[in-house]
């Protein structure tokens, strides 16, 4: 009798487990149900300072319009593949997303996101005077427009710009920052030894094109020519990828080949570079006593110029609507919120914001007071007005172009001879747009 | 009359709860089978299929090309770069462990080496999270404030960034593979040690063997079926080896450490090119089964004869 029940409670117990899993599935969409009336939008957005900012202002939002947010908030490469799986999907599961201004050619082109131009002409939905399109730095709006379409806000942006420490260029007796390529490695060179490094510059082969671009233009390269054909083993692109290169491995810190963001930021922080030619948004950071070492003695200064001139970079991280969200008009909210002159300037008033993207925040008395280094805020508004939207080729495709450029610039670090690692990736681009 | 109905009712269901009739096959293996074919069987299939076809996650037409995405591997540069390090990686690693773990299991079994304590320590780095290995040994290899670079210092050699070098990477990452898993390798084959009889080796000691001989003529092919398991296992992990490579170097520097599984993750989730993905994918699948099938076969009926 013993047998037989152990017996049955050991088949008994399976369908029960089955059941009470069931039972939960049904327990979930119920509870939804029943919340339905307060809706809740899914927000996928980068690690940043800005959306530390932005949740701690989310509660007035969510006052004022009755819709709660909930941020997912994820580092910035893995969010980008988690977004696209979801877009790729039509999923539902976001209901705004924040994407890299490179991705809306790629993302527009297969229909993954809404145009917001209907959101913006819809006047129940949106109060034109207030919204106020054209305070947006226009730069930033273009580069999420497709054949001037908009289809997301710009959230931060920013351009490239040269910080140096003062103190180690006094040191190593260099009264200026470099104004060309050649006093730039020129400098480097100089300020290596004794535990400094030159130069820090992104190495990770997922995003070292991005300052590498600016070589690239600097000296006279182009991603593309005007046929759409990749030129990217041209002799100023070579020439462009073999100082960078040089830059990192000769003069940079150890490990640089691997550096993102983060590490080049940090290495200047910490001391252990001397220059480092990054997003315009650091300053703020590198001025922060609580992160920063070197707080006061950080010098400004635009890029170099190569032989055909100036090229700081442009970049923004924009808002946008999945075509599968079902709460499109809240999400519009959101977005038209979190992009708005108040949200901007309060952000800015809680965080190290150099990267808001309306001239009426840049311009404001409280900003202007706030962020009083003149030489940072003029150097960032110059390099942002000089920025070229075509700094990254605005193509479906680019996504596995940057990449293909990424790899070949991260051999070079490593050794290997520009021309072959650039011809290398010119025949893998062609490959690409066959 | 109602309660007699109900007697036979509960007397059915109990026959078929206690496994009497003929459900019972189908009891026991019905989940079992169930849940073999949705996380095994379809995710194969579909692979499969999808291998078939045109499909970029971007574009949202999708069509079928055929072997179009299999010829395509043919002229692909990345691929048999891939290609390349996985077998350096796989073989690098697999010659080191076995020869690595059957030292320590020779030295381990039958002496005060094998102490219990010895024996849960050897198995800390095999059983730590991959993950955690990886975010370590980036640590220990650290040009700047890395432990190894800080021993070389003493010694006096210079500093050595080995994850940014071409030419090191791929070994920085063998170094780490050995390390989390060699304790493994020791583990079966002093399993397989315990449990050869002593009686052939005093046969072999009366016919005036020394050690090496009767290591090389009899542990060697007693040994055969456990050294097969442990090879098996561990090609197949080191074939399709992932998660430390994409938190060490994520296939860098270059193209230098990127082997089959990160290639074609990167393929399919970076580029959006799921057919192209999956043909890499099924493409792996029988290496691996055609290689774990040749070592079984090999190992095995040579221990039989």
């Amino acid at each position: 009798m013993k047998l037989k029940w152990k017996k049955v409670l050991s088949v008994a117990i399976l369908p029960v487990l089955m059941l009470s899993l069931a039972g939960c599935g049904g327990a979930n969409t119920d509870s939804s149900a029943s919340t339905a009336k307060q809706v809740t939008i899914h927000v996928a957005c980068q690690e940043h300072p800005d959306v530390d900012a932005l949740k701690e202002l989310l509660p007035s939002f969510e006052k004022q319009y009755g819709v709660k947010v909930d941020l997912n908030v994820l580092p910035q490469q893995q969010l980008n593949t988690k977004v696209e799986i979801a877009l790729a999907s039509n999923s539902s599961d976001y209901d705004v997303i924040m994407m890299d201004d490179m991705q809306t050619a790629q993302y527009a082109k297969a229909g993954w996101i809404v145009p917001l131009d209907t959101f913006i002409n819809n006047t129940s939905l949106t109060n034109k005077s207030k919204f106020n399109e054209s305070d947006f730095l226009k730069g930033f709006l273009k580069v999420l427009a497709v054949n001037g379409t908009q289809y997301a806000l710009p959230f931060y942006g920013e351009s490239t710009m040269l910080f140096y420490n003062k103190e180690m260029f006094s040191k190593a007796g260099i009264s200026a920052p470099p104004q060309n390529m050649q006093e730039l490695e020129a400098d480097a060179a100089k300020l290596t030894g004794n535990g400094v490094y030159g130069i820090a510059l992104r190495g990770s082969r997922d995003i070292n094109w991005y300052p590498w671009a600016g070589f690239l233009f600097a000296f006279g390269g182009h991603w593309l020519d005007a046929n759409g054909k990749p030129t990217l083993n041209s002799p100023a692109a070579v020439q462009a990828t073999q100082l960078y290169g040089k830059l990192i491995s000769k003069y940079g810190p150890p490990g640089g080949a691997s550096f993102d963001w983060n590490q080049v930021q940090l290495s200047m922080q910490q001391g252990k570079a001397a220059m480092i030619i990054d997003a315009s948004n650091f300053g703020p950071r590198l001025e922060d006593p609580k992160e920063s070492k070197i707080v006061g003695k950080v010098g400004f200064a635009m890029v170099p110029a190569g032989p055909a001139g100036r090229f700081p970079s442009v970049y923004t991280a924009g808002l946008a609507i999945p075509k599968g969200s079902k709460h499109q008009a809240d999400a519009w909210k959101f977005i038209e919120w979190a992009t708005s002159k108040q949200t901007q300037l309060e952000s800015a008033m809680k965080v190290s914001r150099a990267d808001v993207t309306r001239q009426s925040v840049w311009e404001d008395p409280a900003y202007t007071q706030k962020y009083n280094n003149k030489d940072m805020m003029q150097i960032a508004v110059k390099s942002m007005n000089l920025a070229n939207p075509d700094y990254l080729p605005r193509i479906p495709q680019f996504n596995k172009l940057s990449s293909i450029v990424g790899i070949a610039v991260s051999k070079v670090i490593a050794g290997t001879n520009a021309q072959t690692a650039m011809n290398q990736a010119q025949d893998a681009a062609i490959q690409l747009f066959k | 009359m109602y309660s007699k109905q109900c007697k036979q009712w509960w007397a059915t269901i109990r026959r078929v709860l206690t496994l009497e009739t003929r459900l019972a096959p189908f009891q026991l293996l019905g989940p079992l089978i169930i849940v073999l074919f949705a996380i095994t069987i379809f995710p194969t299939v579909y692979a499969i299929w999808a291998s078939t076809l045109y499909w970029h996650l971007d574009v949202s037409a999708k069509h079928f090309v055929g072997i179009a995405n299999f010829q395509h591997m043919f002229y692909d540069l990345r691929f048999w770069n891939a290609f390349k390090n996985t077998a350096i990686f796989t073989v690098g690693s697999l010659i080191c462990e076995l020869v690595l773990g059957m030292a320590i299991a020779l030295l381990m079994v039958n002496s005060h080496f094998g102490s219990r304590l010895s024996k849960s320590l050897i198995l800390i780095p095999m059983l730590s999270t991959p993950v955690v290995v990886g975010l370590m040994w980036v640590l220990l290899y650290d040009p700047q404030f890395g432990l190894l670079n800080y021993l070389f210092n003493l010694v006096g050699l210079p500093r050595q960034s080995w994850l940014a070098s071409e030419h090191y990477a791929l070994v920085a990452l063998i170094v780490i593979d050995i390390w989390e898993w060699t304790p493994f390798v020791v583990l079966i084959l002093m399993a397989g040690l315990q449990s050869l009889p002593s009686d052939i080796y005093e046969a072999a000691r009366c016919d005036g063997a020394g050690a090496w001989q009767a290591f090389r003529n009899v542990t060697l092919p007693l040994m055969k079926p456990f050294i097969s398991i442990a090879l098996v296992f561990r090609f197949m992990d080191a074939f399709r080896w992932f998660d430390t490579i994409y938190v060490v170097t994520k296939g860098g520097p270059g193209i230098a450490t990127e082997n089959w599984s990160m290639y074609g993750y990167l393929t399919g989730f970076s580029y959006l090119n799921m057919g192209y993905s999956a043909a890499m994918g099924v493409v792996m699948l029988i290496v691996i089964i055609a290689i774990s099938q040749l070592i079984i076969k090999r190992l095995f009926t040579g221990y039989n004869n």
